[in-house]
């Protein structure tokens, strides 16, 4: 018996409008501008690639679009991580032992050209391989709602379902004030992990100093099964212990780490960068074959 | 890539306007992605309409570049209020959208 979907109607008539619209617009765009470009040309290239001119047909381009991440799975390095992680993680528990994390740390920074640390100054969290869940939008300035975090329709479309948390992250407002909001608050909201801070070893003892040890520092979440990588930076505590998972990522984070569907939670590794000379951008890591950095 | 226009184009209202149409997520991201692709394409028209050939080329390849800053400055002294031209787009555009969402109501309703 052959199977059949049913189709929403309303979908399909906009889907078919606005469609029509766009070859409307594209078509007056390069009639209007590029006619007289070369075929080749830095002009009419940078618009069909860059700037969306190709259509998005079907539903099926539109699931793999925007914020990196599908990876180029024959020239990838972070592919190249994922194989040979394989069988550098534990089996049965998710604690790494020194000698397993010296070895991982020194695979991210070859594939990746990443630096990065399990310790810093003395100060690490309680691991570094763990089960991480999707968490929800922060608050970033008075007044913030969950409209203002969306850049553009996909964005929404992406990240709106996550909603907002109910209270501030760990160091409160990211600005205090809307027209304070810069775009490194914007990226610091984006990009953001919860961690378990309060298990580090000595933080009892020491909470403002772990406070300010901790606050926006820069991570490197790797998912060891895809290769998939971002840096990410803490502006959260948690989850509770009695969750069963060991960190938190922000709705973008989960995305580029391939863990934005289904349950939302998976086994990743996440390592202090060395981020001294403040030039490692926040945001997905991707690495072609050859060895040039896409950040 | 955040566009360097996302800080000019108010998208809420329309999407908050697709919200009853019962849509799959696969369907919602499609339609998502279809506003985002003729946004671009007639803001797009709208700043290569104010500049001379030569202008265009070197905005398309500061464009690549991915400096927004840079693009901005570049805009703004070539062209004058080219952030209300391009806020200006962007509201005709959306009211046209607006109203492809309440003939789709519509229509459907007419069907029953």
């Amino acid at each position: 018996m052959k199977l059949f979907k049913k189709k929403n109607p309303r979908y399909e008539f906009l889907r078919k409008r606005w469609i029509a619209r766009h070859k409307e617009n594209s078509q007056n765009l390069l009639d209007k501008h590029l006619r007289h470009v070369a075929l080749g040309s830095v002009g009419s290239l940078v618009l069909l690639g860059t700037h969306n001119v190709s259509l998005p047909a079907s539903p099926q381009l539109a699931l793999n679009v925007g914020n990196q991440t599908t990876l180029n799975l024959e020239s990838s390095q972070n592919r190249l991580l994922a194989t040979e992680l394989v069988d550098k993680l534990p089996l049965d528990n998710l604690v790494l032992s020194k000698t397993q994390e010296d070895n991982i740390t020194s695979l991210i920074n070859k594939d990746l050209g990443i630096k990065v640390k399990a310790e810093i100054a003395g100060k690490r969290l309680n691991r570094t391989y763990g089960l991480i869940g999707g968490e929800q939008h922060l608050y970033r300035y008075p007044g913030d709602t969950i409209y203002e975090h969306a850049k553009d329709a996909q964005d929404w479309a992406m990240y709106s379902n996550a909603g907002m948390a109910p209270g501030l992250g760990a160091w409160g407002y990211f600005a205090p004030s809307k027209e304070q909001f810069s775009s490194e608050d914007d990226l610091r909201e984006r990009y953001y992990i919860a961690v378990q801070t309060f298990l580090s070893p000595g933080f009892s003892e020491r909470v403002a100093e772990y406070r300010d040890f901790y606050k926006y520092r820069k991570m490197l979440v790797v998912n060891p099964t895809t290769g998939q990588a971002v840096v990410a930076d803490i502006a959260d505590a948690g989850p509770s212990e009695w969750t069963g998972k060991h960190l938190g990522g922000s709705p973008e984070v989960m995305q580029e780490l391939g863990l934005a569907g289904g349950p939302r939670k998976g086994a990743v590794l996440y390592f202090f960068i060395d981020d001294s000379q403040k030039d490692i951008p926040l945001g997905p890591v991707k690495i072609k074959g050859e060895l040039s950095k896409t950040i | 890539m955040t566009k360097f226009y996302a800080h000019l184009t108010e998208i809420h209202t329309l999407i908050v306007e697709l919200e009853p149409l019962d849509l799959s997520e696969k369907e919602k991201n499609h339609l998502s992605q279809l506003i985002d692709s003729n946004l671009d394409a007639v803001i797009m028209d709208a700043i290569l309409s104010e500049l001379s050939e030569e202008d265009k080329m070197k905005f398309l390849r500061q464009l690549e570049t991915g400096d927004h800053i840079q693009t901005w400055n570049f805009l703004q002294h070539k062209v004058a209020d080219i952030e209300e031209k391009i806020k200006t787009v962007s509201k005709n555009l959306k009211e046209k959208l607006r109203q492809d969402i309440k003939e789709a109501h519509l229509r459907v309703n007419d069907k029953k």
